[in-house]
């Protein structure tokens, strides 16, 4: 039981030495304490993020983390790096994600992330989509399906079309 | 609906006011510090490279010479490491820009899930902010192991080990809720490479070991604060048996440009 609970603190070894080995040149090598140390680093980085997203929900009396939360931390505690690619990465999320919560639960599974062979979902892909313009919040707003997503709906409502990571802002944060 | 829209637009105007705020507290506290580094050190040598980068007074030419031989490493050690987390954080855009999978990711849900949840604050997780996490994370352990194998290619070896992670944590003050994680004598071992590899510390802030406090102190007050509540209460919750350090704040680093890792000492160097 202590074993289990020991390694649910971390990410699985395996993966954490795959996607360092992604930046790593072929000839490089990993201790094995390097492997065990980002491991920790890792876990740490989430509660510490996950702490400062709770405390804004906490503070706008809300009872759900949500990924607009966890943007807002990032950049609150000086991951800007982070904050803005990802507000594009959950915007395309969303439009091409509209299954329940429960089929993503179920596809929790640890695979590579940049697997080229497109699947059939129920919302396709508008025909000039691989042609989309290079841009932080660049984004189509006419689209249709932008919060059909009804787990988006419920964890974070009040939006409106357009994404503005701040829109849920409703006081001054300091 | 309009003034809600008003509400929206006023609120996101004070953010970005705020936000070009502390960028500017962070670019005058920048532009102070050669000032202060070029009068802790004294007078600056006739043919230094750069004036902004003040070098230390030296007696013999032979020293003078030495020292600014490694002072021209530095800097174009300095300018490649910057060319490499640039062309990082390039690809990562360039990475979610041509993601079509987004059922597949790099790390579980629910481990994550579950690590969030350690925190008995906690109490509902929408179910994408584990998504966004699975990314985050991954962005997270490419850029760490990126930093760490900068550092390992400065020592001339080909192995990744734990004080490379060290270095790069000591290097970043964005990473300072990790120095808990790295043993004090790695942080200390760190610092005396730095002081071999590179002469002056003050001439290059993005190689500044954990331990220096820079002399604008009262400038840095704020952030430091900010940064040590959620640190207590991780350490409150995960690390009981750990003795509890306070945060030690030093300058901070500005990543106002996400594409363009300019820091301000570089350009300076440059103009």
């Amino acid at each position: 039981m202590a074993g289990v609970r020991e390694q649910d603190q971390y990410m699985p070894i395996a993966n954490v030495i795959r996607i360092m080995r992604r930046i790593l040149p072929a000839h490089a090598k990993i201790s094995d304490d390097a492997k065990e140390t980002i491991q920790e680093c890792v876990s740490e980085y989430i509660s510490f993020i996950t702490a400062e997203a709770n405390e804004r929900c906490q503070r706008e009396q809300r009872k759900t983390v949500t990924a607009e939360d966890v943007l807002w931390a990032m950049e609150k505690l000086g991951f800007d790096n982070y904050a803005h690619p990802l507000s594009l990465y959950l915007h395309r999320y969303r439009k091409t994600e509209g299954e329940p919560a429960s089929a993503r639960r179920a596809s929790a599974s640890a695979s590579p992330s940049m697997q080229m062979h497109p699947r059939t979902h129920p919302h396709s892909h508008p025909p000039n989509y691989s042609h989309h313009g290079f841009g932080m919040f660049d984004f189509d707003p006419s689209s249709q399906g932008f919060y059909r997503d009804d787990a988006s709906s419920s964890g974070s409502g009040g939006f409106v079309a357009s994404f503005d990571p701040y829109a849920n802002i409703k006081r001054d944060p300091l | 609906m309009d003034k809600s829209e008003q509400t929206q637009q006023q609120q996101q105007q004070q953010q970005h006011v705020m936000g070009v705020a502390a960028g500017a507290s962070q670019m005058a506290y920048s532009s102070h510090y050669p000032t202060a580094s070029m009068v802790a050190s004294g007078t600056p040598a006739v043919t230094a490279p750069s004036p902004t980068q003040a070098p230390a007074a030296f007696s013999s030419s032979a020293h003078q010479l030495a020292y600014q031989q490694a002072q021209h490493f530095h800097h174009q050690q300095q300018q490649h490491q910057q060319q490499q987390l640039q062309m990082f954080w390039s690809n990562q855009m360039q990475e979610i820009e041509q993601t079509i999978d987004f059922k597949n990711h790099s790390l579980p849900l629910a481990r994550i899930k579950k690590i969030m949840k350690a925190d008995e604050d906690v109490r509902m997780i929408s179910a994408e902010a584990p998504v966004i996490f699975a990314k985050a994370c991954e962005m997270f352990i490419l850029e760490l192991t990126l930093r760490s194998w900068i550092h390992t290619e400065e020592n001339k070896r080909r192995t990744l080990q734990k004080n490379d992670i060290a270095a790069a944590i000591s290097r970043n003050d964005v990473f300072d809720f990790l120095v808990d994680i790295i043993p004090r004598d790695e942080l200390k071992e760190e610092g005396l490479g730095i002081t071999k590899a590179t002469i002056p510390l003050v001439g290059s802030p993005a190689d500044m070991p954990y331990y220096y406090v820079p002399p604008q102190h009262p400038v840095v007050g704020p952030p430091g604060m900010i940064m040590g509540k959620p640190i207590g209460a991780e350490q409150a919750t995960l690390y009981s048996t750990q003795q509890p350090r306070p945060p030690v704040a030093f300058m901070p680093w500005p990543h106002t440009q996400p594409l363009q890792q300019q820091p301000p000492q570089h350009q300076q160097t440059d103009s």
